[in-house]
């Protein structure tokens, strides 16, 4: 696999080549420089629009990151001087429209899943397209649909290499959005190989901007909709305006239909919660949020177990290591983790259990927080365990957030159903083999103390549940065995 | 229809007293009733298909919720609704084929092909309306009164472009049809229905071979005539019958199996676990068949099957198509089991001494339950044969998107979103 290689490779370089310079954030970090947490610590720097830009989104709709701390990432982008904003692609302005920039705009929606985002954005895209043929803007589709997937790379690749190479700025220029993620790669390397070894660490960095998270809904979400909305098999005969009006009504139900599969969802999977059930459940996800809001609106008497995404404890108060600043009080009497702070380690604990239980005390639903490893402890109490999914993929398994495989287990070796909510958007054309098999997504990951050089971190965010692990998905299709998956897919590019 | 209405409210009647005894019986019966629904209804000149579903939905929530637990009536009435709506898109696909003609030999207008081209996507709507709802489908996909929708813009362009071919003549021939050709398919389903045994017995050769030892709990019919079939191809084998308390059902066919010469050995119940080490397959009947392959079975059989998974020997279950349930079973334990009487354990009169003493409340110490029914995961069963032939039960959902439409799984008038 030529990024795992590639990576132990190149860790050398970073090592000697700790460039401050070029790395204008490793000011902020008060701790270590040492290389060991250097794939954590580079990939919170100068990816901090790219990688970041997910969780930033992210944080920005949870409101678990303080703005203390937005506000500072925002300033490390910013104190590049020749650095444009990580909001805006460095296309100059002959395109008057920008699929990412509407893209953004409809994500900032904090109930809009990603996938639905793009849809819209893509759907925007053919209401402004000045195309005269169905081809032409099959093609305007396409690029635009590819700028969305490579729109976070697009982003760091922009922020990293207008600062320092110019030629990278022809090449950006040129049809930038044409060019896939490998290519993009392949072309990226083939210019920095160009350039003395001195500057080793920006292959460095492209290896590792290239471990970014490609969000697979995303993904899926924009194939799907490339595929429904370019069929012309309704459109052979009409006029081009009247194709393109059907075209933009395609692409709205379609918007639509993925809006509304939550409540579908939800709808579908009532039955299968019973009065005093408990449920064990995963990460946050939208969906099954709205699947137990719904529950508990017709007052069904459940309880639920939320685990998922605490990397230590819930009282941060055993961190002691950390200088807080002034307005450290405040934080501690908020609860708020002292990562947070500023001058602390950039990591933050992937909060997600934290914030579906908040939601669910505001249902009245009691709820029970269990750190991931006290899973097994208590699953003989639970009646089911219930997960969202990143994406489907074609052998009926699915890709959630890192730690569903392993509750998966636990709960076939205690015969608990395993059920997953995904819309039918999130169906990806994907077979993984094993947990490697994917691209890769990271995230930074912060233990609280430094950590010697000598020691990895495993970052993986997310894993491959395989499907005899999972007993039903509800989807907007309907109910579905995770065998029925593959023939769905198969259907679709029939 | 005074005369719809009695007889609907006899079957209802049997059904509620639980008069009629096993899955085939009642899904014969209820296929026979709807048909007669369907042949005494006044059909409206449009919509006739939306008339012919209401009619029999009507009659459908009835039968149901007079006997949940009897699966084999809800299942039929699934397959009647999903006859109707077939037959009526081969109706408007045949229609469409005639429009395509007859705009042929009129003059090339792009105005014509418009049309021609519209009912085609009616018609294709209407197909997907059948298909179980899929990705492929999920733009296509309309709501119920699509089938209302497709057939209205049909007749609005039969009589646009077709003026001259269009009369009410042939309308009226169309309704007919649409009606005789459910009925002609009602006919089959109810044939199919009384041939199942057949179909299923003729696979008993490629699943029984020589000198074999094969388990059985209860009595199940289908079971009973898969061995006939197989000991009529002079195969030889030996056959483990567990008596299948309380009722004995055991006993029953161990008589009749030896009438046809097959050697037998009755055990008890509680014997199962100790001798399914020594057989070469478990083979038992069900009561009905769910969704995700799991199979609702007389009482014992999730043991039966248990000790089977334990040993690794095959578990193996014969069930009529009409037996296949497009729901999931979500608590089967308590939504899909009825309780048969107590009597069937312990007669009235014994222990009643005992059950005189209660709590201070006056309620008895002495409960007695009597389950009909045992769910079985789709993780233990290895074989479904079917009388369209033998399965894994992960394959079910194949089968279900064949021969039902998924606008009717949920029969019950709840709004949905």
């Amino acid at each position: 696999m030529w990024w795992r290689s590639a990576s132990f490779i190149l860790d050398q370089p970073i090592h000697q080549q700790n460039d401050a310079a070029a790395k204008p954030e490793s000011r902020l970090l008060s701790n270590t420089t040492t290389a060991s947490s250097s794939m954590a610590e580079t990939l919170q720097q100068n990816p901090n629009p790219s990688i970041s830009a997910y969780y930033q989104t992210r944080a920005a709709h949870h409101g678990v990151v303080t703005s203390d701390w937005l506000a500072q990432a925002q300033a490390a982008v910013g104190r590049d001087p020749d650095d444009l904003p990580p909001e805006n692609p460095a296309r100059p302005s002959e395109e008057p429209f920008s699929v990412i920039n509407d893209f953004n705009s409809w994500r900032k929606q904090p109930d809009l899943a990603e996938a639905v985002a793009a849809i819209r954005a893509l759907a925007s895209v053919i209401r402004s397209s000045e195309a005269t043929t169905v081809m032409e803007l099959e093609i305007e589709l396409k690029k635009a649909s590819d700028s969305l997937k490579c729109s976070l790379f697009v982003k760091m690749l922009t922020a990293l290499f207008t600062q320092h190479h110019a030629s990278w700025l022809e090449l950006s220029s040129t049809g930038r959005a044409q060019i896939s993620l490998m290519d993009r790669y392949d072309r990226a390397t083939s210019l920095v190989s160009r350039h003395v070894s001195g500057k080793n660490v920006f292959r460095h960095e492209i290896v590792l901007l290239s471990w970014d998270t490609t969000s697979i809904s995303l993904t899926a979400g924009c194939d799907l909709f490339m595929r429904y909305v370019t069929r012309t098999s309704a459109l052979e005969y009409e006029d081009f305006n009247s194709a393109k009006s059907r075209l933009l009504e395609r692409a709205e139900k379609f918007g639509e239909i993925s809006y509304k599969a939550r409540k579908i969802i939800a709808m579908l999977s009532q039955d299968f919660i019973f009065d005093g059930c408990t449920i064990l459940v995963h990460g946050f996800s939208r969906v099954v949020l709205e699947v137990l809001k719904t529950a508990a609106e017709s007052r069904k008497l459940f309880r639920v177990f939320c685990t998922g995404g605490t990397m230590r404890h819930e009282d941060d108060s055993v961190n002691f290591d950390l200088k807080p600043r002034t307005g450290a009080k405040d934080y501690a009497e908020k609860r708020i983790p002292h990562t947070d702070l500023p001058g602390s380690p950039k990591g933050r604990p992937d909060r997600t259990g934290l914030r579906l239980s908040n939601e669910l005390a505001k249902l009245d639903v009691p709820v029970k927080l269990l750190i991931d490893s006290a899973v097994a402890y208590s699953m003989d109490e639970v009646d089911m365990v219930f997960v969202g999914a990143d994406g489907v993929v074609e052998s009926g398994g699915v890709i959630n957030m890192m730690g569903t495989y392993q509750i998966a287990l636990v709960a076939k070796s205690m015969n608990k159903p395993v059920y997953v909510a995904a819309e039918s958007f999130k169906f990806a054309r994907l077979y993984p083999l094993d947990q490697k098999d994917m691209v890769p997504a990271l995230r930074p990951i912060d233990f609280g103390v430094p950590i010697p050089s000598k020691v990895e971190v495993e970052t993986s965010a997310r894993d491959y549940t395989p499907p005899q692990y999972l007993t039903l998905l509800f989807t907007d299709l309907g109910v579905l065995t995770p065998s029925v998956v593959s023939d769905e897919l198969i259907q679709l590019y029939l | 229809m005074p005369d719809m209405e009695i007889m609907i409210n006899e079957f209802v009647a049997q059904l509620t007293k639980r008069k009629i005894e096993g899955s085939q019986a009642t899904a014969r019966l209820t296929a026979e009733l709807l048909r007669t629904v369907v042949s005494q209804q006044r059909l409206p000149p449009t919509n006739q298909a939306m008339a012919l579903i209401e009619a029999v939905r009507g009659v459908g929530e009835r039968l149901i919720s007079a006997n949940p637990v009897e699966l084999a009536v809800g299942n039929i009435v699934r397959r009647v609704l999903h006859i109707i709506r077939e037959e009526n898109f081969s109706v408007l696909t045949s229609d469409t084929g005639n429009l395509n003609l007859s705009a042929e030999t009129d003059d090339e207008d792009t105005d014509e092909q418009d049309n021609c081209s519209v009912p085609s996507v009616a018609a294709l709507a209407a197909r997907n309306v059948l298909r179980a709802p899929s990705l492929h489908a999920l733009l296509e996909t309309m709501p119920n009164s699509a089938v209302a929708c497709t057939e209205e813009k049909s007749n609005f362009f039969l009589k646009r472009i077709v003026m001259s071919y269009s009369f009410p003549a042939e309308k009226f021939a169309r309704s007919r049809k649409l009606k005789l050709d459910v009925i002609e398919a009602v006919n089959e389903l109810i044939d199919d229905i009384d041939t199942c045994h057949e179909q299923i017995s003729e696979q008993a050769v490629e699943h029984i071979h020589q000198n074999k030892v094969i388990l059985t709990l209860g009595r199940s019919r289908t079971v009973l005539e898969f061995f006939c079939a197989a000991k009529q191809k002079q195969r030889s084998f030996r056959v483990f019958v567990a008596e299948g308390a309380p009722r004995y059902q055991g006993h029953v066919l161990a008589k009749e199996l030896v009438a046809r010469g097959v050697q037998t050995t009755l055990i008890t119940d509680s014997a199962v676990f100790s001798l399914v080490s020594r057989v070469n397959m478990v083979l038992v009947g069900a009561h009905a068949v769910m969704a995700n392959g799991g199979i609702i079975a007389p009482i014992g059989l999730n043991m039966v099957a248990l000790a089977a998974r334990k040993y690794a020997v095959p578990f193996v279950v014969v069930a009529g198509i009409h037996k296949l349930c497009p729901l999931y079973p979500h608590d089967p334990e308590v939504s899909l089991n009825g309780m048969r009487s107590p009597s069937e354990l312990l007669e009235f009169g014994k222990f009643s001494a005992n059950m005189e003493f209660g709590m201070g409340s006056g309620a008895p110490l002495l409960h007695v339950v009597n389950p009909a029914f045992d769910y079985v995961p789709p993780e233990l069963v290895n074989l479904l044969i079917t009388d369209v032939g033998g399965h894994n039960p992960s394959y079910m959902y194949r089968l279900i998107a064949d021969y039902y439409s998924a606008d009717d799984f949920v029969l019950q008038r709840k709004s949905t979103s």
